[in-house]
């Protein structure tokens, strides 16, 4: 099998790129010995590329496929690909993509559906010929830019259920992640299959969660998730300033809050100068009312956020008698947050990486 | 705070130490008000925005006042003259030309509305300046120790000063007059001085002080007028004229929005808690 950095130099961006990986994947999966001829004949634009494939076997007569190209294929993309499969009348049809996941690969081998992909996943059967030409390649896409899944990371619970996927350290059962999470089990199940799809989780057979890409799914999150667009917030004023508004913290109920942004940062490694403090409140008005604090649209430094769900709340921490949300939240709500926030995120996910120890728990 | 020697603050300190030195046979009946006094009643916070000021205002409760000795002797004496471009009865300069400005409160005046300086029988009528915006200054105050920031310089006083309510009301006073058209140029310090009383005092002892100045009949008159403007210029708006001065007077050093929003929202809770309406 190759390793990734040879298939990076590869060049899979058009169709017709892809198809010719393909075809070269494909004879490399013949056995030289095997007395097999393979002729494509390609046609169409180089985005939307068009072949057929002629295999001889010896004295038997020629086999045409036609080919359908995609750029990758998983399995909530099946679905479109199958009806492509089943248009062409005349010939047996084989899926070519750059990529096919392996429960893909699974589904088209169940319904006898042949396909290769530019990493050597082949899988083509031929009754008429005898013939099953079967190769395994990558069993993740070499070619994916970090952070760019197909599936949706975005909604109230595939959000929870990803919250407590990179705050806990694996393994667990899925029941005990639904629980966790807030999440029914059947909401779990489906978060977890899309997210295996893309490889950022590893279950066993038993389905527990054995291995968890925290890194990549916390950042593939937050390039898709914000604090804005997961709550909704309001700005108001502390006029005595951020050190008051953080000694008040101290004294009220915790349930009231929870500090995210900087505030929270700070909990966990040194962080930069305090200019707006980020709370989460389920009553904010009750918050602002207790914290003396005004709500203004101009030179606020207070920024109340109503969250769509529990997450926030969830293993949030205190420090220094501040309740803070967890490590993987402050990062997606600095990420988001105003001035130099976003900065102050990428130091804090360099700490998380380097003490995963000490946060995920 | 780090001074030196010459810095404006030692140099007026050392002014007001010299000043109650001098005249200190009426100490009893004196009150620092004006930029001193408002340090003196916020200097536990500390701001962006270094206060500065070189002269020295002392109201004088006229109504304990002894005959004797001479006032203006006893300046005279010490080396004080007649501030000359002040042209007002109550402007002084010390030898080392320092400003000192010894005041009356409007209320305590025998005289007409248009007179300038006080009538203090034997004093005389030149020695104190008739000011409007001080009657506060006599309900809300409390005695503190005035000390020298100069190592070698042992002097020491106990001396009423002004409270922060009374300041406030005095302050207003005169941004009020200044934005009423007067040609005087608008100075932003004294907003600025409104915003660290503001900050410096508990928003509820704020407002008691303020109950008092309203029930005595001394600051009554003044201090409902004072609210009523003090409202106009720091709770009606974000936008408002003393928050902008606030913010003008920072200008460079702050961020003028956020300061903006801090006084507005530090004067409404203050015009809150009095139960008036902004």
């Amino acid at each position: 099998m190759q390793d990734n950095k040879e298939f990076l130099k590869v060049k899979v961006s058009t169709e017709r790129e892809i198809l010719s990986e393909v075809v070269r994947q494909l004879k490399l999966a013949v056995p030289p010995s095997f007395e097999l001829e393979i002729d494509a004949t390609e046609s169409g634009t180089l985005s939307k590329a068009e072949a057929l494939i002629d295999m001889k076997l010896l004295d038997k007569p020629s086999l045409r496929f036609a080919v359908e190209v995609r750029t990758t294929i998983d399995r909530s993309g099946l679905l479109r690909v199958m009806e492509a499969a089943t248009k062409d009348k005349n010939n047996a049809v084989i899926i070519a993509a750059r990529y096919i996941s392996l429960p893909a690969q699974q589904e088209l081998k169940k319904l006898g559906i042949c396909f290769a992909d530019a990493t050597g996943n082949v899988f083509i059967t031929a009754p008429r010929l005898g013939l099953l030409i079967s190769n395994r390649g990558m069993d993740m896409d070499p070619w994916r830019k970090a952070g760019r899944p197909k599936a949706s990371l975005t909604g109230v619970s595939t959000e929870l259920v990803i919250r407590a996927l990179v705050d806990m350290k694996e393994p667990y059962l899925t029941a005990e992640l639904a629980r966790e999470s807030g999440t029914s089990r059947g909401s779990a199940y489906w978060v977890l299959d899309r997210l295996e799809e893309v490889g950022v989780i590893t279950r066993n057979k038993k389905r527990s969660i054995e291995k968890v890409e925290w890194k990549e799914l916390l950042t593939t999150w937050t390039a898709e998730s914000d604090f804005f667009k997961t709550s909704t917030t309001t700005s108001y004023i502390a006029p005595r300033g951020l050190e008051q508004l953080i000694a008040d913290l101290k004294t009220i109920d915790k349930e009231l809050y929870a500090a995210t942004g900087t505030i929270a940062a700070a909990g966990y490694h040194s962080s930069a100068g305090l200019y707006t403090a980020m709370l989460y409140s389920t009553n904010p008005e009750a918050l602002a009312n207790k914290l003396g604090i005004r709500q203004t649209d101009r030179g606020a430094n207070v920024m109340l956020a109503y969250p769509d769900s529990d997450g926030p709340f969830q293993r949030t921490t205190e420090f220094e008698g501040v309740r803070i949300v967890s490590a993987p939240q402050t990062y997606r709500d600095l990420m988001s947050g105003p001035g130099r926030n976003p900065e102050e995120a990428k130091n804090l996910l360099a700490w998380m990486v380097q003490n995963d120890g000490i946060w995920r728990k | 705070m780090v001074f030196g020697a010459n810095s404006t603050d030692v140099v007026a300190r050392r002014a007001l130490l010299g000043a109650l030195e001098t005249l200190q046979p009426h100490l009893d009946s004196l009150i620092l008000v004006g930029a001193q006094a408002v340090y003196l009643n916020s200097n536990h916070i500390e701001l962006p925005l270094a206060p500065a000021t070189s002269d020295a205002d002392i109201a004088f409760d006229t109504r304990s006042l002894e005959v004797s000795p001479e006032i203006g002797e006893l300046l005279r004496e010490a080396g004080y003259s007649p501030n000359e471009t002040a042209k007002n009865p109550g402007h002084w300069i010390n030898a080392e030309r320092v400003p000192l400005d010894l005041l009356q409160p409007r209320i305590l005046s025998n005289r007409g509305p248009k007179s300038r300086g006080a009538d203090l029988g034997p004093h005389g009528r030149e020695v104190l300046r008739i000011t409007d915006g001080l009657d506060s200054a006599l309900i809300d105050n409390s005695v503190l120790t005035i000390s020298s920031f100069e190592a070698e310089d042992p002097r020491s006083y106990e001396m009423k000063v002004a409270g922060p309510a009374a300041l406030i009301i005095a302050k207003t006073a005169k941004i009020g007059d200044r934005l009423m058209g007067s040609s005087e140029r608008l100075t932003s310090k004294d907003a600025h001085d409104v915003y660290r009383l503001l900050l410096a005092t508990q928003t509820e002892l704020l407002g008691q002080l303020f109950q008092k100045l309203l029930s005595n009949p001394l600051s009554a008159s003044e201090s409902r007028i004072g609210l009523t403007a003090f409202t106009q210029l720091f709770a009606k708006s974000q936008d408002a004229p003393g928050n902008r001065l606030v913010a003008e007077a920072a200008k460079g050093i702050e961020d003028a929005d956020l300061l903006m929003a801090s006084s507005w929202a530090l004067a409404s809770d203050l015009v809150e808690t009095l139960g008036l309406t902004a």
